[in-house]
């Protein structure tokens, strides 16, 4: 079976873990060479370790993505190893604050969106500077299924996601020309150590992951693999003709609204 | 997992509009994945002629003769699917028509007769393989959207209305078919080299006053990415959606259009 990034050099951001750890793991295995970078080394590393382990080749990287500076070297560093940069997975971002907007914490505000927007925004500028000078390139951004709708008390975490979408669709119009393809992945409720372990009531508590299933028509959370799919037949050249579009991985949770006794 | 090579091992699938263009285009990668295909068409001699053409390069391919609006004999072919394949699990309601009128010049015939093919002929087709997909635990129903099924056209008011229609199609049924292990979801292309977009050159040649090459430029003009897909680009939406990959992808109307809607 021919690999789907076979020869390909991809970047990702927040790899220390679930989504990130999971896409990394698989576009190991799919044949492309990688640059992974998290603010969490240890984390980072790890996951670096399990995808040398399956035969593949990864370059650990610390970077804050919302430092301008960092992520110039970040992606340096990246095309400094494997001589280019073929796709990017901006996939890190924060939780933050469970709060109703009037008493949403400012401090907490500027976070979220110096990672989860900023911080793909930065990211973006420097990948695309690097594929328009090779006439080629794929991006995926981290959304959300809060990006096309929203939870209550997340003010910062669905302004940023819907932000986000907002970037990819400009970044797709202005550089199709470039043959660079900008999409959005929007993952639902997913197995994630910020959905897992996060916020007031993590849902490795039985009845709050009952709840938080309950959400999708599925009846389950989704897992990091199946987003990690989604990303890589986005960055791959199946999806020649896709860009500006945020591709929902949800379960069916944005299709429509699913009541208590359904 | 990903990759075409046998994603779709053992899927056994129908594809209406199977004659040409992206139905056709979608039969060939299903069977290049692995699955068994009946490929349905009002076109005999043209579905004839695309299932031989599976079968001579060593695929499981079937042609049936089905017209989408008629109801008796859509349900017949369907079941005959089933029997010939062994069951049911990945379906793609496919076919559709094209109507591009000013709203002043447009009958109630061509505005019924839009809709009867391309919303009414999606949920038949929908209706009628259920029960064939229940009876295999589960499977995907996937349909033919279109850009002009998120956004609206000029001219294409009927056009819209139905592929907008298949958009609610496609997010009521999500809901309503999670718990059978079935996923509802829509590729939506924008322009595509297909028999269509030929026909809407010619169209919009009339309509513009201009000759086919400059209504052509015009309606390529707005792509970003340049350039029409190509019938096998959406194809590969469409392995996507049907394939493990996308287990938890459902409800959704998967954009194909060079970046046309971003803007």
């Amino acid at each position: 079976m021919s690999r789907l990034l076979e020869h390909k050099v991809a970047l990702i951001t927040g790899a220390a873990s679930g989504i990130g750890r999971e896409t990394s793991v698989l576009f190991g295995e799919e044949g492309a060479k990688l640059a992974l970078a998290d603010v969490d080394d240890k984390g980072c590393e790890e996951t670096a370790r399990l995808v040398c382990e399956r035969g593949g080749e990864a370059l650990a990287v610390h970077c804050d993505v919302s430092d301008p500076r960092a992520v110039e070297t970040l992606i340096s560093a990246a095309v400094e190893r494997f001589g280019c940069l073929d796709c990017a997975f901006n996939n890190a971002g924060v939780g933050g604050a469970s709060e109703p907007v009037a008493d949403y914490d400012l401090e907490a505000w500027d976070h979220v969106l110096a990672v989860n927007l900023t911080g793909v925004f930065l990211s973006m500028q420097a990948e695309l500077r690097q594929m328009v000078s090779q006439g080629a390139g794929a991006i995926v951004n981290a959304a959300s299924v809060v990006g096309v709708i929203a939870y209550p008390y997340l003010a910062a975490y669905n302004a940023a996601k819907h932000g986000v979408i907002g970037l990819t669709r400009t970044a797709a119009i202005e550089y199709a020309g470039h043959g660079v393809r900008v999409n959005a992945v929007c993952p639902g409720w997913i197995e994630t150590p910020m959905v897992m372990e996060g916020g007031r009531a993590p849902a490795s508590i039985p009845e709050v992951y009952a709840a938080i299933a309950g959400l999708a028509p599925m009846k389950r959370l989704g897992m990091p693999i199946e987003v990690a799919r989604a990303v890589a037949w986005l960055c791959s050249d199946a999806a020649s003709f896709v860009t500006g579009h945020p591709l929902v991985v949800d379960g069916g949770v944005a299709a429509g609204r699913e009541r208590a006794e359904e | 997992m990903i990759g075409v090579t046998g994603t779709l091992e053992g899927r056994r699938a129908i594809v209406t509009g199977g004659a040409r263009g992206i139905g056709a285009a979608a039969a060939r990668r299903f069977c290049e994945a692995g699955a068994q295909v009946v490929l349905a068409d009002r076109d005999q001699d043209g579905v004839s002629a695309a299932a031989a053409a599976l079968r001579a390069a060593g695929f499981q391919a079937h042609a049936r003769a089905a017209d989408v609006t008629d109801e008796a004999a859509l349900g017949r072919v369907i079941d005959e699917a089933a029997e010939l394949l062994g069951g049911l699990d990945l379906v793609l309601a496919n076919a559709g028509v094209l109507t591009v009128n000013p709203l002043a010049d447009l009958s109630l015939a061509e505005f019924e007769h839009t809709m009867r093919v391309n919303v009414f002929g999606t949920f038949l087709t929908f209706k009628h393989a259920l029960g064939h997909l229940k009876a295999a635990g589960g499977g995907a129903l996937l349909c033919t959207t279109s850009q002009a099924g998120v956004r609206g056209y000029r001219e294409m008011s009927a056009y819209c209305a139905s592929k907008f229609a298949v958009v609610g199609l496609v997010e009521s049924l999500a809901l309503e078919l999670a718990s059978d292990g079935i996923r509802v979801c829509a590729v939506a292309p924008g322009i595509t080299q297909t028999e269509m977009y030929r026909e809407l050159v010619r169209e919009r040649a009339r309509l513009w006053r201009l000759d086919s090459e400059a209504a052509q430029a015009r309606l390529q003009e707005t792509i970003p990415l340049g350039r029409p897909a190509t019938p096998e680009e959406v194809a590969d939406a469409f392995v996507y959606l049907a394939s493990p990959a996308a287990a938890y992808v459902s409800g959704i109307a998967l954009v194909i259009d060079g970046g046309e809607l971003s803007g």
